[in-house]
């Protein structure tokens, strides 16, 4: 076991190495001079000059990158140019509420979503399917910000029964969390009735149909288990994709996550957040990957037999 | 299985010519009722926001300022009400779904030309080539495509040319992929190898053989695609990344309407449907056509 | 009770988007106890279809039986209610499918594979008992009993198909439905199964339907043949009637003619010219007249019974001379 979580490591360097190439590419792009940006419009051209050498600008950009990562294995990621601050400080206080968003939502999407995707096939064709397809499409259509205000003016504005601004307690929680889990729940519906769709052809049921099993064991003991592991790849995926949504919702519901972090630093073009802001949820979503595939290899024991030698 | 086989052999059409193969494929998307829903919602959408000038007039009701008519609840004169600088929403709703219209079809048209080419190059050659390719393409895929973007944005610039960009770049590793597999499907197949034999050259096996019979997936991805842009168009410009506020589009209404909404809802709720609409069109006639194009996968 | 299994006249259809389509159509045999029948034909002949209506397992809303009985120890198939088919299935008829790599659940340990037929059905064993009995039937189909711990990824074919095997017998059903067995399987392992499939059968005094397009499998094995032919029985009759016998159908003599046999001077090969008709758009008359070499004007326009000498029986205008059913 230790040596497939050990690879699995091992093959998660060379992506975020890859992401964070790119992100640092495309933020070398930047126009404009990060040492103007600093000193103001009145500063000398001396004294811009010698912070362009302090601070390396004056390097070639290969240099920089190694330099950056470097740095990054020590956990320096550089000062804000607008704080000034080392800005992991400020992404460590922010990242929690974007994760937490994050899980919540997928959370939740998962303990609703898939037990009415099994439903929805096993009653292939019934009401209830049809009822349950036509209202995920019906989330995947609407945009996470829009939902999020749509809840807002109803349950914070009009009822008041949940704060309308920032995360106080717990409750400032559940509005985002329901914005977020509708827009993958619709994913888990389809993709969990898909795949279980495809277990209920498998021609294993059909052979614990002909030993005589019922509706109820067919489904608990031989569909189940089979429909669950693409479940969990998706629910991985969908990680991703939820992180995104949480920096969306974030401004939504005015709280202080990556998401607002990262939009007021590209609009101050304070590239140092901007670079360790992805990078940082970049390798986050990673590690969940990460989590998940392990997970994987514990319940499949396709995977499993491949790294555990059996004690027999 | 049997009894599957004999279906098969039952329901097969006959190797004709592409016109008849067209013809069932069209009949058998007529058959779904929500492809067709999603064909008349995308009809309506493209008479709506092509004909925007009928109904309303650019300059003045959509862009020029007037105060004395601001905030005013939907109506006879304003049949969506107007904003807080008096513009009225209706136009603005119609000429925002011109400019998602048009900023979601450059992009799709972009990431296409790009991820064809990528795709096609990685699936034809085959080894080192692909083996390079694919792997950064998978890294530009563990990206999320909002990081992506923002962080393109981030570099270049608000704008429409720059989200044209930061949208196009996170779409292209999936049709890259899509690409790349439809040709490694065809490109063991015997036509394929008959072509090779009789002497074809590369690109023209590509051009002629390949991508013809390609063609399905990518319409697919293409549509659902461009649901997908359409969405986050809306959210990079809800959150102030994407076009100016001055620009009509539905994600920058919304954000100025956002400290209205408490008393004038009617501001979120007009451009808010028209995404929803809009994203809906795309998706019913993307799972349309996919069913329709392999009826085996259809559930 | 002469009879073990007596078919009369089944009609099954399938309903696709498209088309319906016809894919037994008026079958009638009856099964001896202890005794083994050869289905015989092509690929869309109703082989399958057959064995599935037999364990009411025909796919959910879209194959349904339209017409006839079966009749299984004396309980008509067509009339009992899901409840009873569950308590049947795997312990009075059980089925072994085509393909071992497919057939078992890959998250579930053999063991408990085999051991849930048992649990399902011998309510009177206990958790060890079982655990025993499943030791009793690894050892019985050749394997160690101490792989039950396994998944099935860990077998090869053969030896899943050993487990399959192991699963169908659990109960010892009075009648096993084997579906090709082994054509999934390589060569020198086919005979292993098979011989496997035969001790057992003797040991435990089950009659088989096989189901294969092997005539060489049927040679060796089975006491009676039926070939199908679009849905239909067209010539049945005991081994020696047809691997013997000089008078056949010519879609019997067809196939046989596309075996080589290496113990004449031919030449070439004589398979049977075109394709079987689309089920679900059948020709009039006799079914085969299309392909047939001897078809005649009266082949397209009248469909023909089953005309039987003694035990052997043939659906052909040719046979007309002999005893005439139904």
């Amino acid at each position: 076991m230790f040596k497939y979580i050990g690879k699995r490591i091992l093959m998660m360097i060379p992506v975020v190495l890859g992401i964070s190439f790119i992100i640092f590419t495309i933020l070398a792009l930047t126009p404009g001079d990060p040492a103007q940006m600093i000193l103001g419009e009145n500063a000398s051209l001396e004294a811009i000059e010698e912070l362009r050498e302090e601070m390396g600008l004056n390097e070639n950009f290969l240099f920089r990158y190694v330099k950056y990562i470097g740095g990054a294995v020590t956990f320096h990621f550089g000062d804000s140019y607008r704080t000034g601050l080392p800005v992991v400080e400020e992404i460590l206080t922010r990242l929690p509420n974007t994760l937490a968003l994050a899980f919540f939502g997928i959370g939740l999407s998962v303990v609703i979503g898939v037990p009415i995707g099994i439903i929805s096939a096993v009653k292939q064709y019934s009401v209830f399917d049809t009822v349950s397809l036509g209202l995920a499409l019906i989330m995947t259509s609407i945009p996470a910000f829009w939902l999020g205000l749509m809840l807002l003016l109803l349950f914070a504005l009009k009822l008041g029964w949940f704060p309308a601004i920032g995360i106080t307690d717990w409750t400032g929680f559940i509005l985002p969390s329901v914005t977020l889990a509708i827009g993958s729940m619709a994913t888990m519906i389809r993709m969990t009735r898909s795949t279980m769709l495809e277990v209920i052809r498998e021609d294993y049921i059909r052979t614990a149909r002909a030993k005589g099993a019922g509706e109820g064991r067919i489904i608990r003991r031989h569909e189940l288990r089979n429909a669950l592991l693409p479940i969990i790849t998706i629910i991985g995926i969908n990680f991703g994709l939820q992180m995104g949504g949480a920096m969306i919702c974030e401004t939504v519901f005015s709280i202080p996550g990556m998401g607002s972090l990262m939009i007021t630093s590209v609009r101050q073009k304070d590239v140092p957040m901007v670079m360790a802001s992805v990078l940082f949820v970049a390798v986050a979503i990673s590690l969940i990957n990460l989590l998940i595939d392990i997970l994987y290899a514990f319940i499949d024991p396709r995977i499993k037999s491949q790294y555990v030698k059996a004690s027999r | 299985m049997e009894n599957t086989k004999t279906k098969e052999a039952g329901g097969m059409p006959a190797p004709t010519k592409k016109n008849s193969q067209l013809k069932t494929i069209g009949k058998r998307y007529l058959k779904n009722r929500l492809a067709v829903f999603g064909l008349v919602l995308f009809l309506v959408l493209i008479i709506l926001s092509l004909g925007a000038g009928l109904f309303a007039d650019y300059e003045a009701d959509a862009i020029t300022h007037n105060m004395q008519a601001r905030l005013q609840p939907p109506g006879a004169d304003h049949l969506f009400g107007t904003d807080r600088y008096g513009r009225d929403v209706f136009a603005r709703v119609l000429f925002g779904g011109r400019i998602s219209l048009l900023v979601g079809t450059l992009t799709i048209l972009i990431s296409l030309a790009g991820g064809s080419l990528i795709g096609a190059a990685a699936g034809y050659y085959g080894g080192k080539v692909d083996n390079i390719l694919m792997r950064i393409m998978d890294v530009f895929l563990a990206i999320p495509s909002i990081l992506l973007a923002i962080s393109i944005v981030a570099a270049l610039g608000n704008g429409m040319m720059n989200l044209m960009i930061a949208l196009s770049v996170s779409s292209v590793p999936r049709f890259a992929r899509i690409v790349r597999s439809s040709i490694l499907t065809v490109k063991g197949q015997d036509f394929v190898e008959a072509a090779r034999a009789y002497g074809c050259r590369n690109r023209k096996i590509i051009l002629y053989h390949i991508l013809p019979n390609a063609i399905g997936p990518i319409i697919v991805q293409a549509t659902l695609s461009m649901a997908n842009t359409i969405l986050m168009i809306s959210s990079l410009s809800f959150v102030g990344l994407g076009l100016p506020s001055s620009i009509p589009e539905w994600g920058s209404m919304l954000s100025e309407a956002k400290e209205f909404m408490r008393y004038d809802p009617y501001l979120i709720a007009f451009p808010g449907i028209a995404i929803v609409l809009a994203v809906m069109a795309f998706n019913l006639i993307g799972d349309g056509l996919r069913d329709a194009l392999d009826p085996k996968l259809r559930n | 009770m002469e009879h073990l299994l007596e078919i009369k006249n089944l009609h099954v259809i399938y309903r696709g988007d498209e088309a319906t389509v016809h894919a037994v159509n008026g079958l009638d045999f009856t099964l001896d106890r202890g005794a083994t029948l050869g289905l015989v034909g092509e690929t869309g002949a109703g082989k399958t279809t057959t064995a599935l209506s037999v364990m009411r397992l025909l796919p959910d809303r879209i194959g349904t039986i339209e017409e006839g009985q079966i009749l299984l120890d004396g309980i008509d198939i067509t009339k009992a209610s899901e409840g009873d088919m569950r308590v049947l299935r795997g312990s009075l008829v059980s089925m072994i499918f085509q393909d071992p790599m497919t057939s078992l659940n890959p998250t579930i340990r053999v063991g408990e594979q085999v051991g849930e037929v048992l649990e399902l059905h011998r309510k009177d064993l206990s958790k060890e008992e079982i655990e025993k009995k499943v030791d009793e039937i690894f050892q019985l189909v050749g394997l160690p009993a101490e792989r039950k711990m396994d998944y099935p990824h860990q077998f090869s074919g053969g030896m899943r198909q050993r487990i399959v095997i192991a699963i169908a017998l659990a109960c010892e059903p009075k009648l096993l439905l084997a579906d090709e067995p082994t054509t999934a399987l390589d060569v020198t392992i086919q005979a292993q199964v098979l011989d496997l499939m035969q001790e057992l059968k003797e040991k435990l005094n089950t009659s088989t339907i096989l189901i294969t397009h092997d005539l060489g499998i049927v040679a060796e094995t089975c006491d009676q043949v039926a070939i199908m032919y679009a849905g239909e029985i067209i010539e049945i009759g005991l081994a020696e009637d047809i691997f013997e016998a000089e008078d056949h159908h010519p879609y019997t003599v067809g196939l046989f003619g596309s075996i080589p046999d290496l113990s004449k001077k031919e030449r070439r090969l004589h398979p049977i010219d075109g394709m079987m008709p689309d089920p679900s758009d059948l020709p009039s008359g006799c079914k085969f007249h299309t392909r047939c070499p001897r078809a005649a004007e009266q082949c397209s326009l009248q469909a023909q019974p089953l005309y039987q000498r003694g035990t052997h029986g043939i659906r052909c205008r040719l046979y007309a001379d002999w005893e005439k059913q139904q």
